[in-house]
């Protein structure tokens, strides 16, 4: 499926609804490709491991915790490449593996064999080396229990603190008491400079320096002691050697983190297919999507499918949306009839349920029973090819000749009014001929057209729109608005076996559109 | 009564300090209230709207003090500060707010040492961050505010504010006390009354609102540019006018060109949202503004530094009680001289 492909189809718009948590999630989403035909039975247990998420009320429980989970990708990589983790790195790891032990735990609970697929491996003993104390806390701190060398050190370190602290103290207290002043939290004290003597006294305290001085004040400080300035010293020195062991533990730690390495990034990868796998059971429960049946056979059956999209633009307007059965199981299907009665709408809707079954999502309806492709197309109203320069005509030949190239293997290929932009005898001949052209193929084509005869063929489904169904000629006329027009459509979609002509009912919307009467007259002349 | 007794006596959890310029001694303040809070046992949680405690000043590069921090105190702070922290660290929580320095880490200190802060820089995060530092056991957060970011101190996230000043300000004393009790008086505006209130609060714009009680909004952009359309909206059935957003003197200059604005009262948000020039502010406010805040801040005390660091000075005794005179109700501090207190 092309990026255009999926924009057409409005896939964009639903792949986007998909919301996992965590960034491992979001990477899982980013990296998931679709199933392709062969890979049935891998789809098969991929739509068990949603329908299991959808049953289990521990869902809840799983969410809360994938909402705590942060991104270490980074974290596990410098591991990997020998570097020394910082305090918060190992905060995060260890955070990390506890909520591994939680999911673990939780998906333990749930009872589904397909989520046993689902392994995550807890670490205990990684776990142990960054809990030494046995705290069973998320907080992390170099520990005293690491080393007994750690613990004298700062042991030590703490007896040196208490004792500058109080030999500090006691000075302070002496010098106040003694020339009755105050000092600040700085240990300083302003003098002012008319008092002479009393700075003359000061400037013969040992214990005291001055700190500066300005035109009124002299400032004095507390002076250290020779034992203090001793203490100071032999303090920094500690904290260097608690710097140095902090580092040969955080360096053991982070050579532990490093064999396990390859575990934790597993453990990232499936907790990413974990979240990635709610977020589709999440979107499956609000939208009211169903598990589709995947067959081999080349066939698509829908029961009340929904556009997702348009769906959710006609509620906002407090709209009902009316979903479309469908049966697919001709090589080419013509989806004719009325103008406005949502038949490109309905080609995005069987491009929408193919492509999300693909990636693995439940669909939008009642029912669906539909097999893989390899390859989605739609050509319709391309407005991309359009800004490059290509004429509408000349964008959907361009899409046409994707399509046909990769006819031989199984696609799905949608075209909406295929050469609707140019003289209708060319327009009918290329119609017919592509139809001829892929109804031989091992794809599904689906076509909507307004020309006749296309459809008028044995090998070709025949699908038409209800089309307006208006209680008398009168009404129309009293309307004279096109939005009322829904009102009277009947979207549903009829076989429709022996009949060539396709319901024209172009003239009576015309008119609910208010176009001038005399030109409704005239041109039913032509009719 | 101490500074940090009248917090803890009116259940302040939450205290901006807000320094009216760089060295206008804000660190000096908080260490001051970090010191006080120590004494009287009070668990603190410490975050910075900008990057502080640095031992020279980004700005201007003059000695700063750093920030202490002790056994038990919480802080919130970003990543490559925290790293270059000479406090040892427990880490209770990784925010995943992000900023310049990196993400904002929330620590408990569980060995002394001068930290750097440097914590959120919206006013959402500051909020969360508050939060969290009083889940984990702060029962007092203080928060350094940057002069640019007056935004923090507003009533939204913190209880109470200190309003840091000093010598830098001018060389001129007459200058420094006149932009302190600026800073003051907008901070404590009078409060807007409850159904006036309750009417901006449902229209949450600027908007004029009459005698009847209606609101008519503007249509403008902003606050900033929509003076003159504002203006012309006040008519003799206005009584109140609010504006959303700051408070520019081109704004003032253009609203007080209305003949009716003198009988009609001006609400703002919060004082955090003026930036007039004083002269203007004050002359109008004498020739009969009136101004009122939907939200007013507790500006607890007005801290002093009473030394430049471009090397002049005051005599701090004479600042002090300069600055008692032009703000007789609030509480003034000399944090430098020595923080002591009436």
């Amino acid at each position: 499926m092309t990026e255009n492909t999926m924009k057409n189809i409005n896939f964009d718009y639903i792949f986007n609804e998909i919301r996992p948590i965590t960034e491992y999630g979001i990477r899982a989403k980013q990296e998931a490709k679709p199933f392709i035909k062969g890979q049935e039975a891998d789809l098969k247990t991929e739509f068990n491991k949603i329908r299991a998420f959808i049953e289990s009320r521990q869902r809840r429980d799983l969410i809360d915790v994938l909402k705590h989970t942060k991104n270490i990708f980074e974290t596990i990589h410098r591991a990997k490449s020998n570097q020394v983790l910082d305090e918060v790195e190992l905060f995060e790891i260890k955070n990390f593996l506890i909520l591994v032990e939680k999911i673990d735990k939780i998906l333990r609970g749930i009872s589904d064999t397909d989520l046993k697929l689902l392994q995550l491996t807890p670490l205990p003993q990684l776990y142990e080396e960054l809990d030494p104390a046995h705290e069973r806390l998320n907080t992390f701190y170099i520990y005293d229990e690491y080393s007994q060398k750690l613990k004298e050190i700062r042991n030590e370190k703490r007896q040196t603190e208490k004792t500058i602290r109080l030999l500090k103290k006691k000075i302070k207290e002496e010098i106040q008491e003694k020339y009755n002043i105050r000092l600040n939290l700085k240990n300083e004290v302003a003098i002012s400079k008319s008092q002479k003597e009393r700075i003359d006294e000061l400037n013969k305290e040992v214990n005291l320096r001055v700190s500066g001085e300005n035109y009124l004040n002299i400032i004095f400080k507390i002076k250290n002691t020779d034992e203090i300035d001793k203490l100071e010293k032999k303090y920094e020195e500690l904290t260097y050697e608690e710097d140095d062991e902090e580092y040969k533990i955080r360096q053991n730690i982070s050579g532990s983190i490093k064999e396990y390495s390859d575990i934790l990034q597993k453990n990232t990868k499936t907790i990413g297919e974990i979240d990635y796998l709610i977020a589709k059971a999440n979107y499956a429960q609000k939208t009211g999507s169903i598990e589709p049946e995947i067959i081999n056979e080349l066939q698509i059956t829908i029961k009340d499918g929904r556009n997702l999209k348009l769906e959710k633009t006609l509620k906002e307007k407090h709209i009902q949306y009316v979903p479309i059965d469908l049966n697919l199981n001709k090589n080419v299907s013509c989806i004719t009839g009325a103008n406005m009665g949502g038949k490109t709408v309905t080609l995005r809707m069987i491009g929408q349920i193919a492509a999300m079954a693909s990636f693995g999502m439940f669909v939008p309806c009642e029912y669906a029973r539909l097999c893989l492709f390899e390859h989605i197309f739609i050509s319709a109203g391309d407005n991309q090819s359009i800004e490059k320069g290509l004429s509408t005509f000349g964008a959907e030949m361009v899409n046409l000749k994707e399509a046909i190239k990769s006819s031989d293997r199984r696609c799905l290929i949608l075209i909406d009014e295929l050469a609707g932009g140019t003289n209708p005898k060319e327009g009918y001949a290329i119609t017919k001929a592509v139809v001829n052209y892929l109804k031989n193929k091992d794809c599904i084509t689906v076509l909507t057209t307004h020309y006749d005869n296309v459809a008028n063929d044995e090998g070709i489904k025949n699908l038409q729109v209800k089309g307006l169904n208006l209680p008398d000629e009168t009404d129309l006329s009293k309307t004279d608005n096109i939005e009322h027009v829904q009102e009277y459509m009947d979207y549903r979609l009829i076989e429709v076996k022996y009949s060539s002509d396709i319901p024209k009912d172009a003239l009576k919307i015309a008119k609910m559109a208010g176009i001038d009467e005399e030109i409704i007259k005239d041109a039913e002349r032509y009719l | 009564m101490r500074l940090i007794e009248t917090i803890k006596q009116n259940n302040y959890e939450t205290v901006s300090i807000i320094g009216l310029a760089k060295n206008a001694g804000k660190t000096v303040t908080l260490n001051y209230l970090i010191e006080e809070a120590i004494n009287l046992n009070i668990k603190t949680g410490i975050t910075s709207t900008g990057r502080d405690g640095e031992n020279t000043d980004l700005v201007t590069k003059i000695q700063k003090p750093a920030i202490l921090v002790t056994e038990g105190m919480y802080v919130a702070t970003a990543k490559k500060t925290l790293m270059l922290s000479t406090a040892k660290a427990e880490i209770l929580e990784t925010t995943g707010i992000s900023t310049a320095m990196g993400e904002v880490i929330i620590i408990r200190v569980r060995q002394k040492g001068n930290i750097q802060i440097a914590g959120p820089v919206t006013a959402k995060d500051m909020k969360y961050v508050a939060e969290r530092l009083k889940h984990y056991g702060a029962e007092v957060v203080f928060i350094d505010g940057a002069i640019d970011r007056k935004a923090v101190s507003s009533p939204a996230i913190t209880d109470a504010c200190v309003i840091a000043t000093g010598a830098v300000l001018s060389r001129d004393m007459k200058k420094v006390l006149e932009k302190t009790a600026h800073a003051v008086e907008c901070c404590s505006l009078t409060g807007t009354d409850e159904h006036v209130k309750n009417i901006v609060r449902k229209v949450n714009k600027t908007c004029i609102i009459s005698e009847e009680g209606k609101a008519v909004v503007p249509d403008i952009k902003t606050s900033i540019t929509g003076g003159k359309k504002i203006s012309e909206m006040i008519d003799e059935k206005t009584t109140h006018v609010f504006i959303k957003g700051a408070v520019t003197s081109a704004l003032l200059k253009e609203l007080w060109e209305n003949k009716y604005l003198r009988g009609i009262k001006l609400i703002i948000e919060d004082g955090t949202k003026i930036f007039t020039d004083i002269n203007m502010w004050n002359e109008m406010r004498k020739k009969g503004l009136k101004v009122e805040a939907m939200n007013t801040i507790n500006v607890l005390a007005v801290t002093l530094n009473p030394i430049s660091p471009e090397g002049y000075f005051f005599d701090s005794e004479v600042l002090k009680e300069n600055m008692k005179k032009v703000l007789p109700r609030i509480k003034v501090v000399d944090v430098v001289s020595g923080g002591d207190e009436d």
